[in-house]
């Protein structure tokens, strides 16, 4: 079964959209607007009755409520039925305290996110569970070794995507040199290239 | 009214101390701008664009006729808590390390400016708030896109650094991308400058204001 993003295009190139049990890149060049799209799909898949899980570690988690209520996607509701939920890892790197629920104290313990993520996995309802990592290459970046990065996704990905999850992973392709890229592409069941959503849509 | 003149389609840095006197050398760079007609891009991480406007307008440099001239993008605010819109001739994004929004609202800015390349002075200030909470690998990668898409748009950026807050590898890194690297104090209530790479500058000398 496929589920719908809400974006023409990406659904067609997904074939009809998202796929159950499977991981996704979506990747961008650098100064390309992407993460609306982010916002459209989490805000389509709300309304169908999911549950999404925000991974964040690139800025607060209100500016995201903020940005999403200006493109017209009020997370509010779901947030108060539970659907919406965010895990923060952004507070704690520029040392503030954290209101989420969700939340861990260094971005770069693999542990204790896998733990986080399935804690919130257990708790939430919704058809199906979405988690999004905003955003891949913070995480790369804050950690220096894209290779160990990747191993630990491969590791907890399997348990992860059990039942119907789905893992979408936010990637800005900065210059990392060599084979990264390639390879962070190849690591995941699906790369989308946002680039030529944009294009298109234009 | 500048005494360094900043290097036409180029990356410099400002290294100095706290409260040296980084400001009032932008605000000499950005009169310049404005003198020879070019638009400015404000990029601010610790103060708001309204914070900004205040001081560029006490000292003269914003008012009904800079309309249009120059343009703020604003990392603080949203991180601060204030939740306020974009205006006219401000974008707000969601704080000074959403890297990649940075760049796109630059890239924005640029367009808006001009859809074709055109002289203009990009200010950073400052990579200061970006290096205290992510390494200078990661803001290697984000400068050497960033500073290639102003240039080739046919702006010049002024980045602004705190001098001894950071490791000295990390400065070096940032230093490394850059075309002129000047440097500040104040001794008394002058404020001294010297450029590395000016030979005329080589030596301390008076900011003229």
């Amino acid at each position: 079964m496929r589920l719908k993003t809400g974006i023409l295009k990406l659904d067609k190139m997904l074939e009809g959209g998202l796929a159950e049990k499977k991981s996704f890149l979506f990747y961008s060049d650098p100064c390309v607007e992407s993460l609306v799209f982010a916002y459209k799909m989490i805000c389509t898949r709300l309304q169908e009755g999911d549950s999404i899980i925000y991974f964040i570690n690139t800025r607060n988690p209100d500016t995201v409520r903020f940005s999403m209520k200006n493109y017209g996607w009020d997370v509010a509701e779901f947030e108060d039925k539970g659907s919406f939920v965010f895990l923060d890892a952004y507070s704690a790197l520029i040392g503030k305290e954290s209101r989420e629920k969700y939340k861990v104290n260094d971005v770069t313990d693999f542990d204790a996110v896998r733990d986080e993520i399935g804690k919130a996995i257990k708790d939430i309802d919704g058809n199906r569970k979405i988690i999004i990592f905003d955003s891949l290459s913070n995480l790369i970046d804050l950690c220096g070794d894209a290779g160990s990065v990747l191993k630990c996704i491969k590791e907890c990905l399997p348990n992860m995507l059990k039942s119907k999850a789905i893992a979408v992973f936010l990637f800005t392709t900065w210059d990392y040199g060599g084979d990264i890229v390639e390879n962070i592409k190849g690591s995941f069941d699906y790369a989308i290239d946002m680039d030529k959503i944009e294009e298109r849509r234009s | 009214m500048m005494q360094i003149d900043i290097p036409q389609n180029s990356a410099s840095i400002v290294i100095s101390p706290p409260l040296s006197g980084k400001k009032e050398f932008l605000f000499n760079c950005i009169a310049d701008a404005l003198e020879k007609k070019e638009p400015v891009i404000f990029i601010s991480t610790d103060f708001s664009s309204e914070d900004i406007k205040k001081e560029l307008a006490e000292k003269k440099l914003y008012d009904e006729s800079c309309k249009g001239r120059i343009r703020f993008i604003d990392c603080y605010s949203q991180e601060a808590g204030k939740c306020l819109d974009d205006t006219e001739d401000t974008k707000r994004i969601s704080g000074p390390l959403a890297l990649n929004e940075v760049s796109v609202a630059l890239a924005q800015t640029e367009e808006e400016i001009s859809a074709e390349p055109k002289k203009h002075l990009v200010i950073f200030d400052s990579l200061s708030t970006i290096l205290m909470f992510l390494n200078s690998l990661m803001i290697g990668r984000f400068l050497q896109v960033f500073i290639a898409k102003i240039k080739n748009a046919g702006g010049s950026v002024v980045f602004t650094l705190e001098d001894g807050m950071h490791e000295q590898k990390d400065t070096v890194t940032i230093e490394h991308m850059m075309q002129l690297i000047v440097h500040m104090k104040r001794e008394g209530s002058k404020i001294m400058i010297r450029a590395d790479g000016i030979e005329e500058y080589e030596e301390w000398k008076d900011l003229e204001m």
